[in-house]
């Protein structure tokens, strides 16, 4: 396989390949999803150029995730060469506190349908600790106060289940195990709390 | 300096009585001076504004004969004189920098920062970037007086505008734009003044040029073959087809800064809107790449501006 990128707009994560293999040519965006490619004409190509602020580019790579590991890397590069680098984190929580009732609603039967079943008890407990914090809406509130006691208690019995009996853990005091774990979960770092 | 704003709005309604082109220059001693433009066809500097004033005379009486004959048309032409907006698609990125108070631009200013970014010339800097467009662009520009400080958008009934690359669509105030800073042109600059070989026609396609005021004749005119058979339902499609390529929608050239408060809204379609919502999920358990970082960090500045009530966030189903 043999990609050209022929034009990019970084600042967007956007850029536009001519697969010169098959001679399709197709604007990708994040997250980069085959099936979310938008096929493109010459004249396209030209109106991104020429009136969208895309710049054109002539590089050749092999593989689609060797082009867009680049795309990645330039993305970064981009909005630091303009004065906007990349947020050391992502300002989840202020998200969430932004996000429409019928979002936050949609994120908690999700939690319940997807990340509970699959035990994905760090990233269920995150979000509803944000939910906690920054929503007003007392049914939001109470459901997600529910969905993280129910949450801490699976957590436990988990840690629970681990049995004195193993010989793997039969060195192990399971109880202050539990009681460190709580604790690095609630401060959300393993360092110790400085004074 | 209360009264010196009320003054100075007195004068911009004054002015924007005025049924002809303009120019007005500050006069150190006389205060403001405006004279009505008087700029001629074969000038090397073309006023664009003045050239599509003309033009709406011709298109007008066109019009005029259309509606002899078909009523509908003058139905159709008051439904865009009263709906059409100017939009202008963009990304989350250049979104984001509106709302936090920067003011939208063109290639030109693109090529400036970059120039003095970088430390090259600004001509080399437009050229790195529009590359084999370059001619077409500065061909077009440059024809015309003040050229380099166009921006464009579509003229927009309703929907999305031309989202293939800009999934937002900044739908700018009705009143911002009128006869003296904005035309209207039926198609792509870049096609429309341009024959097959890429040689630029300038003024045997000035008649494709048309005035603001004139959007409604122009629109139904153009469009009549097509909207003559269609419901009303139907009519934002046929002014603007986002599948139907250079010639499926109205540019609209003009020379007003746009920044925040140039908006009425911005659009986006519940798709993209929910996107962003499942990338916010997403991002919770996932280690995310650069470009979901970013897209989150501007889908959170442009969600900031929504709350603080400087942009209006209209989702489309």
């Amino acid at each position: 396989m043999s990609l050209r990128l022929i034009a990019s707009k970084y600042v967007e994560g956007e850029c536009i390949v001519r697969d010169l293999s098959v001679g399709t040519v197709a604007l990708l965006r994040p997250p980069y999803k085959a099936a979310a490619r938008t096929f493109l004409t010459e004249n396209d190509v030209k109106e991104a150029v020429s009136k969208h602020g895309f710049h054109v580019e002539d590089r050749e790579f092999t593989t689609y995730s060797a082009l867009i590991a680049e795309v990645e890397r330039s993305v970064g590069q981009m909005r630091q060469s303009i004065g906007i680098p990349l947020p050391a984190e992502i300002p989840l929580k202020n998200l969430v506190g932004r996000a429409p009732a019928n979002v936050v609603t949609g994120f908690l039967d999700r939690i319940e349908r997807e990340l509970l079943p699959r035990r994905n008890w760090d990233q269920a407990e995150k979000l509803l600790l944000d939910i906690l914090e920054t929503r007003e809406e007392a049914n939001l509130k109470s459901r997600a106060g529910t969905l993280l006691r129910q949450i801490r208690s699976a957590m436990n019995s988990s840690q629970k289940s681990w049995t004195p009996t193993d010989i793997r853990f039969s060195h192990v005091d399971l109880k202050l195990a539990n009681s460190i774990s709580l604790a690095i979960r609630r401060q959300r770092s393993i360092l110790v709390p400085s004074s | 300096m209360g009264s010196l704003k009320r003054d100075l709005f007195r004068v911009g309604q004054q002015l924007n009585s005025i049924r002809q082109p303009f120019q007005v220059r500050v006069n150190s001693t006389t205060g403001f001076e405006v004279s009505l433009a008087n700029m001629s066809r074969n000038s090397p500097m073309n006023n664009i504004f003045s050239l599509a004033f003309t033009n709406a005379r011709v298109v007008r009486e066109r019009f005029d004969e259309l509606t002899a004959t078909h009523g509908k048309s003058k139905e159709i032409a008051s439904w865009i004189e009263e709906n059409a907006r100017v939009s202008i698609n963009a990304g989350w990125f250049v979104v984001r920098l509106i709302a936090e108070g920067q003011q939208l631009k063109n290639c030109h200013e693109v090529a400036q920062e970059r120039a003095i970014r970088e430390g090259i010339d600004r001509e080399t800097a437009l050229r790195a970037a529009l590359q084999q467009y370059y001619g077409r662009r500065i061909a077009f520009d440059r024809h015309f007086l003040d050229g380099e400080r166009f921006r464009y958008g579509g003229m927009n009934c309703g929907g999305l505008g031309q989202s293939k690359f800009g999934r937002l669509c900044l739908i700018l105030q009705p009143h911002l734009l009128h006869d003296n800073n904005s035309c209207l042109l039926a198609g792509d600059s870049l096609q429309v003044f341009f024959d097959s070989a890429g040689r630029f026609l300038a003024e045997e396609r000035y008649q494709f040029i048309v005035s603001m005021s004139c959007r409604g004749c122009f629109a139904s005119l153009e469009r009549w073959p097509r909207l003559r058979s269609m419901s009303q339902d139907q009519w934002p499609i046929a002014i603007l087809d986002p599948a139907a390529g250079p010639t499926g929608y109205f540019e609209v050239v003009f020379s007003q800064d746009v920044g925040c408060d140039s908006l009425e809204s911005v659009r986006i379609s519940e798709t993209e809107y929910t996107h962003a919502w499942e990338m916010v999920f997403s991002a919770y358990s996932n280690e995310v790449p650069n470009s979901t970082v970013s897209q989150l960090d501007n889908f959170a500045k442009v969600l900031d501006a929504v709350g603080a009530g400087r942009i209006q966030l209209e989702v489309l189903t």
